[in-house]
């Protein structure tokens, strides 16, 4: 008699590093594609930030700005980091293994923690 | 068309990251230090205004790749079903509005790259 899974729970199922690393390369790239890009956009590539002396306006540059610049921030260096990786799993050899997988995704989230917080001691 | 797709998405990603890279190196990593005439000048000139362009269409092609991959995995009957029955049935109901916030997103930021950007600036 085989046993057929008739209820998934997809709260009792743990999830490996390697696929926390892989949600979160997609929920960065819906907050890229959503706040970044919109952010750069709207704010920097069109005159909204600037002043009528041509120079930048500090009043604009406010918390919920600075709050979409980090999240902008955070969102784009861990999809560069986590796509560098993915890239580097497609091209090479390297990351096919369980235990390179796992390191790779560990050093993924350690160079985006490290990056960041230099990235937002510039913002604040 | 499905393997051209996939060397596509590394390939834009890679235009984009390139962009980014030079723009942050540059700077977006401390914006208020330069000058806003320097930054002005430099993202209006005609080679930056290209490069803008190519970073732009780049971006919407790489993630409307992204998207549809998330679209096609969640927005299922099936995903959905998991999680009770009644919202897999309305599973083409979210694609169509997950599709609509993403044309949103694609024709502002369009409208305003063009003329904001490209011939206002």
């Amino acid at each position: 008699m085989t046993r057929r899974p008739t209820f998934i729970n997809l709260f009792l199922i743990k999830l490996p590093i390697a696929a926390i690393s892989s949600i979160s390369h997609r929920l960065s790239g819906i907050a890229i594609f959503f706040i970044a890009l919109p952010t750069f956009i709207l704010l920097f590539l069109t005159d909204y930030m600037a002043t009528n002396q041509g120079e930048w306006d500090l009043d604009k540059y406010n918390f919920e700005v600075k709050l979409l610049i980090s999240v902008s921030l955070i969102a784009l260096t861990y999809h560069t980091l986590a796509g560098l990786r993915h890239m580097l799993i497609d091209f090479s050899s390297y990351g096919h293994e369980l235990d390179q997988a796992r390191f790779s995704a560990i050093i993924t989230f350690v160079l985006t923690f490290i990056i960041s917080i230099f990235l937002l001691m510039e913002v604040w | 068309m499905g393997t051209f797709l996939w060397y596509f998405q590394r390939f834009t990603a890679l235009i984009i990251l390139a962009y980014v890279l030079f723009v942050t190196l540059s700077y977006m990593v401390k914006p208020w230090g330069a000058d806003y005439n320097i930054w002005h000048t430099d993202i209006t000139s005609l080679p930056m205004k290209i490069f803008t362009t190519i970073f732009f269409i780049s971006s919407i092609v790489h993630g409307i790749q992204g998207l549809k991959d998330i679209e096609d995995d969640y927005f299922t009957k099936r995903t959905l079903g998991f999680i009770s029955e009644t919202l897999g049935s309305y599973a083409l109901v979210f694609r169509i509005i997950f599709r609509f916030f993403i044309a949103l997103v694609v024709i502002v930021l369009t409208y305003i790259l063009v003329f904001k950007y490209l011939l206002g600036g």
